[in-house]
């Protein structure tokens, strides 16, 4: 590719939108990762997760967010069943 | 579209399963950032990474929405601006179009995430508008912003410039990398989806280099 217009894809068959999103939707998840590790970070400097839900709660976001990247990359690199 | 209604069935199906089981596990995000925003004592920092978790989460939940309508009965956004309705964005029409500033910061924003290194953006001082529906702009920005990220590398640099041109707002995204065709390419998905989105708004793509060797992506935002 070296340049000039870009046109409409041909493909948009249901197979090929689950690919466009978890194309999309992966970022979006590791990004998540991400602020979870900057609040436990936080909040561990800070002495607030030992005596509150916090640290737990975090836990499970981050679990949540993990399992839609691992499913996500299933798709993208199966390209298609997620499990 | 496959022609054969039966041929198509399996794919909706999967598609329905695969956002199905995301969406579960989106709202195994936000039910636990949501509690933890009640939690008292929280300092801001951790406030704000919660928010953006929180922000993040019905994000994606909003794209899972905007994908399912893509395979409804009478299809392909018929209106696209019918998307979104979890934040209340459906009013951004009539308000005058989606501010592409403020959707170029927020990817901006995400890709320092990750990215070390330097974005640079050039606006005009007037808001910039276009008629994409955010969540559609966003995928589009994200999208070309991320292949610029991963073509200029660790070190290198990505300029976004935006103006208004007469009946578009115009964005061009140049990065530092060696150029198209230079490095191995990702899987391609990120940018057909951006110029279909584009297409169904009769704006287009256009590819082309950067005046330092590296690649330019512009698009044209009716």
């Amino acid at each position: 590719m070296t340049g000039g217009q870009f046109g409409m894809p041909a493909d948009r068959s249901p197979d090929m939108l689950v690919r466009e999103l978890c194309h999309d939707l992966i970022e979006s998840a590791a990004a998540i990762g991400i602020f979870v590790r900057l609040a436990d970070t936080e909040a561990t400097g800070a002495g607030l997760a030992a005596g509150c839900q916090l640290r737990s709660r975090l836990e499970g976001i981050a679990a949540a967010a993990g399992q839609i990247v691992e499913i996500c990359q299933r798709v993208l690199e199966q390209g298609g069943e997620p499990r | 579209m496959s022609a054969d209604p039966c041929e198509a069935a399996p794919g909706q199906h999967r598609l329905h399963r695969t956002s199905h089981e995301l969406k579960q596990l989106i709202a195994a995000v936000l039910f636990p950032a949501a509690a933890a925003l009640e939690e008292p004592g929280l300092s801001p920092a951790v406030r704000r990474y919660l928010e953006r978790i929180v922000w993040q989460g019905n994000w994606m939940a909003d794209m899972i929405q905007d994908f399912l309508r893509q395979v409804q009965p009478g299809g392909m956004h018929q209106d696209a601006r019918q998307s979104g309705t979890a934040r209340g964005e459906t009013v951004h029409a009539a308000i005058g179009g989606t501010d592409v500033m403020e959707v170029v910061n927020e990817a901006v924003a995400l890709a320092a995430l990750t990215w070390p290194g330097r974005a640079t953006v050039e606006s005009p001082p007037a808001p910039a508008r276009c008629r994409l529906h955010p969540i559609l702009l966003r995928r589009v920005i994200f999208n070309v912003l991320s292949n610029a990220t991963r073509a200029a590398g660790p070190s290198g640099t990505v300029t976004i410039r935006i103006r208004r041109e007469e009946d578009a707002t115009m964005v061009s995204v140049s990065d530092s990398g060696p150029g198209f065709g230079k490095i191995p390419t990702g899987s391609g998905i990120g940018l057909a989806a951006a110029a279909g989105i584009i297409a169904r708004y009769d704006g287009r793509i256009e590819l082309g280099s950067d005046m330092g060797g590296g690649a330019c992506v512009s698009l044209w935002l009716p």
